[in-house]
């Protein structure tokens, strides 16, 4: 899905540095050297967009909204209160996203991957800001802003990423997908997926412990498994 | 740290997926601020992100936003302007003289010059 560790005989392998992590606490999501990358980051990263933004050229700008604008207000609208806030969200992420393109090295993550973690460390800075919205809501139609009940079609750049993902996804138990989907999926809080499922809170956090270094030791066998990519 | 890069703490790793998928109070993130990789999880919580996204499938960005973004672009790619033409790099003051004006005072590395630097020449009440 991103850059994977093609050895394993490190344990820290694949994971980023301080130094390399982007301003204001962002990370790119692996960044050591030993990192190898999947054959979706080696076929797409002719066509990553971030080193043309980093490098000022102004039509990337349009192109970075073609291809993550959908995936960043998905994300955005799962995340927030509202519509407005929602939108203030999205410009928030590209605009990092954009200052930041100089930190993405396609050699060492993937493009889809590097956006992703920024729009979702950013989200969380700001549901922890205003506040966690109820189980329940959505802004769909609350606040003014038109949004389109139509679904985008996956950029077809994407779908690499996508089917590897699923495929992590799909491994895990029922209840650590319910879990993390409802905590990752709708940031639902520990306690808030506890009350409307019942399970106790501890369980929950050990939910997602283990489905989160499950999904990572997958995506690493996976890289260890096809053995793509060239070592950086 | 245990095998495969993960701590050996329950309660680090613990944090680390709480940070990875709602964050932390700012105690907490002082505590896993010790760890080598504090985002040791985010990108499996981002990958997870990316499926569940696309499962439901992705929705249009609004036209409205797509346009306010369009048009902020080029200024965010913009270089940075240049510095202010009448402020100079010197070397810092090690201790700035009364009556230079604000530049001296509050930057320490930039002096006055071209008018400011010929009024406080002739200038006795600059220097009050």
């Amino acid at each position: 899905v991103s850059t994977l560790c093609g050895t394993m005989t490190t344990p820290s392998l694949g994971r980023a540095s301080r130094k390399d992590r982007p301003a204001g606490g962002l990370c790119v999501p692996s960044v050591c050297k030993e990192r190898r990358r999947t054959v979706s980051e080696v076929q797409s990263t002719s066509e990553d967009l971030l080193p043309r933004v980093a490098s000022g050229d102004p039509t990337a700008v349009k192109a970075c909204l073609d291809k993550y604008g959908a995936l960043v207000w998905s994300l955005a609208r799962r995340m927030c209160r509202s519509g407005t806030d929602a939108e203030d969200a999205v410009q928030d992420i590209f605009v990092s996203i954009w200052k930041n393109a100089a930190r993405y090295d396609s050699t060492k993550g993937s493009e889809v991957t590097f956006v992703a973690t920024i729009a979702r460390r950013r989200l969380i800075d700001r549901v922890r800001q205003v506040g966690r919205r109820p189980v329940e809501s959505g802004f769909d139609g609350d606040s003014g802003v038109a949004v389109s009940a139509e679904r985008a079609e996956t950029p077809v750049e994407l779908r690499d990423e996508v089917t590897l993902a699923n495929r992590a996804l799909s491994e895990l138990s029922e209840d650590q997908r319910r879990v993390l989907q409802m905590s990752i999926g709708h940031g639902l809080s520990h306690e808030k997926i506890a009350e409307a499922t019942g399970i106790p809170l501890g369980t929950v956090k050990t939910h997602i412990r283990r489905g989160l270094i499950r999904v990572r030791s997958l995506l690493e066998e996976q890289a260890n498994r096809t053995g793509r990519g060239a070592p950086s | 740290v245990s095998a495969h890069g993960l701590p050996s703490s329950e309660h680090l790793l613990e944090l680390l997926a709480l940070r990875a998928v709602e964050g932390l109070n700012a105690r907490d993130e002082a505590e896993v601020a010790s760890f080598e990789d504090p985002d040791l999880f985010d990108e499996a919580a981002s990958v997870i992100a990316l499926a569940l996204a696309a499962n439901d499938g992705l929705s249009p960005m609004p036209a409205g936003l797509r346009a306010r973004l369009e048009g902020l672009g080029p200024a965010v790619l913009a270089p940075a302007p240049a510095p202010l033409p009448f402020l100079a790099e010197t070397k810092p003051t090690a201790r700035p003289r009364r009556g230079l004006g604000r530049a001296v005072r509050m930057g320490g590395g930039c002096r006055l010059s071209g008018l400011g630097r010929d009024r406080l020449a002739s200038d006795p009440d600059a220097h009050d």
